[in-house]
């Protein structure tokens, strides 16, 4: 398995969304990427993608999300870009509900992204939020 | 994104997930969970070996629909879930909040109908 770059854009559309994650998926499994870098890029993407299109935008314009994903060999870096508010990904803590009564429905998105990614960085760059991710196969996982 | 019904003859709800459960999967399948999994007035097991793909839409469905089970007494119970959403469920850090089963034994068992 060597190295392969897909890079694309989507609107500001959750419709676009699970098309997008299709695409990357499709592209990591024709380059034989393991399953479970596979399943987390997507995972990853789906999370960024969703909170971009929610939040990061104050007008109803259309705005273009910038999606870059590099394999090569066990590992991806994906970036993702887009030109809405910034956002500062330390500001936000998830709850640790120790019961269902206590447990928010939403607010999970983030601490997947970190969970299931090995780096994960936002960072403000010419006006435009800049995520940087790396996802490896787990050294458990290799022989799969 | 799909729900189908196994069994209506049983003392809990018992349905079943096929496809991704994303922001587009839950936007297809949430109403009808929704009325096939709290319409009943008792537990519910979800079938999810057929889900290869869940992200956070698809949880928070998943924690709603648990939430006003245990309001009024009752349980939701996952089934043999993927090996990836199972990790899914884990990072998001609800997997004790939700019962997983890997039988229908031991999914009764969990809700203590059987």
């Amino acid at each position: 398995m060597g190295g392969a770059n897909l890079s694309f854009s989507i609107p500001n559309s959750l419709e676009e969304v699970t098309p997008a994650c299709c695409r990357i998926e499709t592209f990591l499994n024709e380059h034989d990427a393991h399953p479970r870098v596979v399943y987390c890029t997507q995972l990853v993407f789906e999370e960024l993608a969703t909170n971009i299109i929610r939040h990061a935008f104050s007008d109803d314009q259309r705005h273009e999300i910038s999606i870059g994903v590099m394999l090569d060999n066990d590992s991806v870096r994906m970036t993702v870009e887009d030109d809405g508010d910034a956002f500062d990904p330390d500001s936000w803590q998830p709850d640790s509900p120790g019961s269902l009564e206590e447990a928010e429905l939403g607010g999970r998105g983030l601490l997947l992204v970190r969970r299931m990614s090995d780096d994960f960085s936002i960072n403000r760059e010419s006006d435009r939020n800049v995520c940087r991710v790396k996802i490896t196969v787990p050294a458990e996982n290799k022989e799969q | 994104m799909e729900l189908s019904i196994i069994s209506e003859d049983k003392p809990y709800s018992y349905v079943k997930l096929s496809g991704r459960l994303d922001t587009a999967g839950v936007d297809t399948v949430e109403t009808q969970f929704t009325a096939a999994t709290l319409g009943n007035a008792k537990s519910a097991v979800v079938d999810m070996s057929e889900v290869d793909f869940m992200a956070s839409m698809g949880i928070r469905m998943l924690v709603a629909a648990a939430k006003r089970l245990a309001g009024d007494g009752d349980k939701l119970v996952l089934l043999n879930p993927h090996e990836f959403v199972d990790e899914t469920m884990k990072n998001a850090d609800l997997y004790m909040l939700i019962p997983v089963a890997y039988s229908e034994e031991e999914a009764v068992t969990l809700l203590g109908v059987g």
